[in-house]
């Protein structure tokens, strides 16, 4: 079978590929797992932090990716859906152990998340029905609101300050949709990517 | 059978996830809450705020707790791999088209052309957990039902978030503390 990622990774990962085979694979594999899970399980806060823990480890410490690879991946998972740092951990993983690297270093960026949310699923009902935690978590519901509409304003500035009509046009139109109308969403993110995209190749063309 | 509607349900919220965990916020609680009725808006609003504190991004935390809820260690598994599959799969072909041509741009072009309605989308979720926490509700909103403890916090935190004074996940917690202790002192029930 046609396998797109080896011509990917094939050129570049030569001299990487060279410098880490006298790790044998096996130790490889498992540190490879290793890494991605205790990154996961100890990094709080968003995609990015992790990405630049992922950095320190694979590019500075271990050495099994050069620094201009990097920015290439990040490219790539940066455009792909999903989580950024799932995707980057895919990209690694494939690059220094194919296939069977990308599954390791899935797994092991998702296990700890998926462990730790399982468990609270298990006791929610138990947990939540103590006094104390309720009202915790019920306050908490204010700060989460405070933390969305911080960002919905960061992110309306952020749209409004190309001072573009059409981009407020989207906005505006977008927002409508979803609150008023109850439009689905992937119809939505379906129809902008397809005007957006159109907008933005007119836009660079007569740029 | 949950599984299969678990499977299907996660592998779309996979494709569909752009913006990062903000953006995708909308997409998820329209699909989990809305459409299946997996958990309610307090519900999620919950694992937002257990999110922010426990490692790992939302997407998955939510896969992973809406999995074990409805379908136990096979619905965990289930809803998070659907979850991460389409990932797996894009980052595959992007790789290869990226490597072949060196540019992305007409991936980047709808991604950017996406921004408005991703900032759109943010605001629709804005306001559904917005209504949920000062009324318990969009549907709601009323005089009777307006929670005056959780109204100021917002704003206080608000501000302060604004004025880069304080990190979100402290801002979380700060408002759990405070609110606490006001409805305790308060006499509200949760």
């Amino acid at each position: 079978m046609y396998n797109p990622w080896e011509m990917v990774f094939h050129k570049k990962g030569m001299n990487e590929r060279k410098r880490s085979e006298n790790i044998s694979g096996k130790r490889k594999l498992w540190t490879l797992f290793k890494s991605c899970f205790i990154i996961s399980a100890c990094t709080f806060g968003g995609g990015m932090v992790i990405i630049s823990m992922l950095q320190k480890k694979f590019v500075e410490e271990l050495k099994w990716i050069s620094e201009d690879e990097v920015m290439d991946m990040v490219a790539i998972a940066e455009s792909s859906p999903g989580v950024m740092a799932v995707n980057t951990s895919i990209i690694i993983g494939y690059k220094i152990a194919g296939v069977k690297g990308a599954l390791l270093t899935v797994l092991g960026t998702i296990l700890p998340p998926m462990v730790i949310l399982s468990v609270i699923s298990l006791f929610y009902v138990q947990f939540r029905s103590n006094r104390i935690v309720a009202l915790v978590l019920k306050g908490m519901q204010a700060g989460v609101a405070a933390v969305m509409i911080n960002v919905t304003i960061t992110m309306c500035l952020n749209v409004l300050k190309d001072k573009r009509l059409s981009s407020m046009l989207m906005l505006v139109a977008a927002a409508v949709a979803a609150v008023v109308f109850k439009v689905d969403i992937i119809v939505l993110i379906i129809i902008s990517g397809i005007i957006g995209g159109l907008l933005n190749i007119r836009k660079e063309e007569s740029a | 059978m949950i599984l299969p509607s678990l499977a299907k349900t996660f592998f779309l919220i996979g494709l569909f996830s752009f913006g990062g965990g903000y953006g995708s916020m909308e997409l998820i609680r329209s699909k989990v809450v809305t459409e299946n009725s997996w958990m309610t808006n307090a519900e999620f609003t919950d694992i937002i705020s257990i999110a922010e504190m426990t490692p790992g991004p939302l997407g998955i935390n939510i896969a992973s707790f809406v999995g074990t809820r409805t379908g136990g260690i096979p619905g965990t598994l289930c809803a998070t791999i659907s979850y991460v599959l389409p990932a797996v799969i894009v980052v595959g072909i992007l790789s290869k088209v990226y490597f072949k041509y060196r540019n992305l741009n007409g991936v980047q072009g709808v991604l950017k052309g996406l921004r408005p309605a991703v900032a759109a989308m943010v605001l629709a979720a804005a306001i559904t957990l917005t209504a949920t926490a000062w009324w318990g509700g969009v549907s709601n909103i009323a005089k009777e039902s307006t929670n005056y403890v959780a109204i100021p916090i917002s704003i206080v935190m608000l501000i302060l978030l604004r004025k880069k004074l304080i990190a979100p996940i402290p801002a979380i917690l700060s408002s759990g503390i405070i609110g606490a202790l006001l409805y305790f002192l308060l006499g509200v029930e949760a």
